[in-house]
């Protein structure tokens, strides 16, 4: 047989399957996938430096943006590196509200991916499935912090707003009907023939290589690497409570896909005890204080939906400080498509790509325009609304 | 809770084998920390290795050994690469590379020196393509050069940036 002639399928900077701006340079030979490129740099807004001109109280904002999706992961890695460079240990109410708010978000995070995943593959049931029973998650974050996303809720020495015992029943019952919801949505994935069929075997990532391309989260646990910075480090509550790691061995797109569903319930598992131990504490007990700027180096990790958040901070006892180091786990995960997807089908390399849960880091403000171009709301009526619907869930102002 | 979870179950925890990269999860066995701190000493006692905190060891390094540590890091202790911070201070620039030794939540960061006129070191990119895209950034935000670095293409700033754009610089602008 003739030697098939070398092609470049490009996919992105800006693309359709995509949501975020990235080039994926493919080059095929026929429709199997013989090598990757990926060219970084579009979305680079610098936070480091932007960093190094803000307070230690202001940081855990700017960093809160990098991401739209784990916007509470960057501050959680970003308050644990504060306060281990300024040596603050936090009351255990606020180990355990950090912990919850963590949780929320994994699940959302995992539900939101598992749908794109349903909808890269024209699977659009899953898709919708899986973000309908997504949106009580987002309710219950909204019901404890006041925002559906960027909550605000760390600060270095605790949290800033106590979840009261009022609170508790409601968020139990909504984390009961969503244990149902996953439960059901699991099975139907994990008993899927198709989803089988397309999956397995799909972008595998092997040990070896995923040890080599240093690997993070759900990408490294689907390849047999027991690696889960919750485990190994221990911080917040997830040393005082009970949970599994999720760790399996195939290493291909179903795997990872498993491992996210089954972390679910561990989720779901690990905010019922906290909620459960936070009737024990006094409440309003959240916050120690942090009497002077840190004068040294400190690092913080926290096990993000994709994986290890790592940030470094060094201090020189001003309110500024000098390096501020921050590495989302896409960093490392990203680079290990280039042999997950060699030897794949082009139809196969979409999924591929988007298996290791590439982190989207787009918000964008809104405003309501009718057909007619009449604006219907001003920034301030959606905070209004925003804000009335909360009262409604009876979180407050 | 679903069967899966059950027949998921890591099996390999509470010091089963995992396979080539040692042991897993040994976290509160203090003669582990005091074995690694041991292997840590003697494969370099040049070295200045600093117990910060218990999971935080900071590892002072002659620039030229980075190699020969990193590899000891990687591949000996079986740490986890988790990322390298450069950084532009009065006397040269430092790296800091964060080795995690995932069985013990232990981060290694080993440190080198390089001198502000010809910031040079060899590449860690011998030992695994993880190290690849962060000594790139390295290179153009701060110049610092990696012998051995095969690619050495933009991965941050605008393809068309000049040669001496390295923003992290503190002369920098």
């Amino acid at each position: 047989m003739a030697e098939l002639e070398r092609k470049i399928i490009p996919i992105g900077p800006f693309h359709p399957l995509q949501e975020e701006a990235e080039y994926f340079k493919l080059t095929v030979e026929g429709e199997k996938v013989v090598g990757l490129d990926i060219q970084l740099g579009y979305m680079h807004r610098g936070h480091e430096k932007i960093c190094e001109g803000k307070t230690y109280d202001q940081i855990p904002f700017v960093v809160e943006r990098i991401c739209g999706i784990c916007s509470t992961s960057h501050p959680f890695a970003c308050v644990q590196a504060i306060e281990d460079a300024a040596g603050i240990e936090i009351p255990p109410r606020a180990a355990y509200i950090r912990t919850i708010v963590g949780e929320l978000e994994r699940l959302h995070s995992h539900l939101l991916w598992v749908g794109l995943a349903g909808h890269f593959l024209g699977y659009n049931t899953v898709w919708m499935w899986a973000w309908k029973y997504r949106e009580p998650v987002l309710e219950m974050l909204e019901l404890i912090t006041g925002n559906r996303n960027h909550y605000a809720m760390f600060k270095p020495g605790g949290v800033r707003r106590d979840i009261e015992g009022g609170m508790i029943p409601p968020l139990l019952q909504v984390l009961d009907a969503a244990d149902k919801k996953i439960m059901m949505l699991t099975k139907a994935i994990l008993d899927d023939p198709v989803l089988h069929r397309r999956l397995e075997g799909v972008g595998v990532l092997t040990k070896e290589k995923a040890v080599e391309y240093s690997v993070v989260g759900p990408t490294a646990r689907a390849s047999g690497l027991a690696t889960d910075v919750r485990k190994d480090d221990p911080h917040a509550a997830y040393d005082w409570i009970e949970w599994e790691e999720i760790v399996l061995h195939e290493g291909d797109v179903f795997a990872k896909a498993k491992v996210r569903l089954l972390e679910c319930f561990e989720s779901t598992k690990i905010i019922r005890q906290c909620l459960g131990k936070l009737k024990d504490l006094p409440a309003g007990e959240i916050d120690a204080r942090m009497e002077y700027p840190p004068d040294g180096k400190g690092i913080g990790r926290y096990e993000a939906p994709r994986g290890e958040v790592f940030h470094y901070v060094k201090g020189d006892g001003s309110l500024y400080p000098v390096r501020y180091k921050i590495r989302a786990p896409s960093f490392m995960n990203i680079k290990s498509n280039e042999v997950a997807v060699l030897g794949a089908s082009v139809a196969d390399a979409a999924i591929t790509l988007a298996a290791v849960d590439p982190c989207y880091c787009c918000t964008e403000r809104i405003a309501a325009f009718n057909t007619k171009g009449k604006l219907l709301y001003t920034w301030d009526d959606l905070v209004k609304l925003s804000q009335e619907k909360t009262a409604r869930m009876g979180g407050g102002s | 809770m679903p069967d899966e979870v059950t027949k998921t179950k890591n099996l390999e925890k509470n010091g089963a084998y995992i396979g080539d990269k040692g042991f897993c999860h040994q976290r509160d066995s203090e003669a582990e920390f005091k074995r690694v701190e041991g292997q840590c000493r003697e494969f370099y006692p040049e070295g200045e290795l600093n117990l910060v905190r218990k999971r935080r060891w900071y590892w002072e390094i002659a620039a030229e050994d980075v190699v020969k540590v990193a590899d000891f890091c990687f591949n000996t202790l079986g740490c986890r690469f988790s990322i390298a911070t450069g950084e532009d201070i009065p006397r040269g620039f430092t790296i800091l590379y964060h080795f995690s030794l995932d069985r013990l939540g232990l981060l290694i960061n080993v440190r080198v020196t390089l001198p502000h006129d010809d910031p040079q070191v060899d590449s860690l990119s011998v030992l695994g393509r993880g190290f690849e895209w962060i000594e790139r950034e390295m290179h153009e935000i701060l110049g610092i050069g990696f012998r051995g670095l095969g690619d050495t293409r933009h991965l941050l700033l605008p393809d068309d940036s000049p040669d001496d754009y390295h923003p992290y610089r503190r002369s920098f602008g």
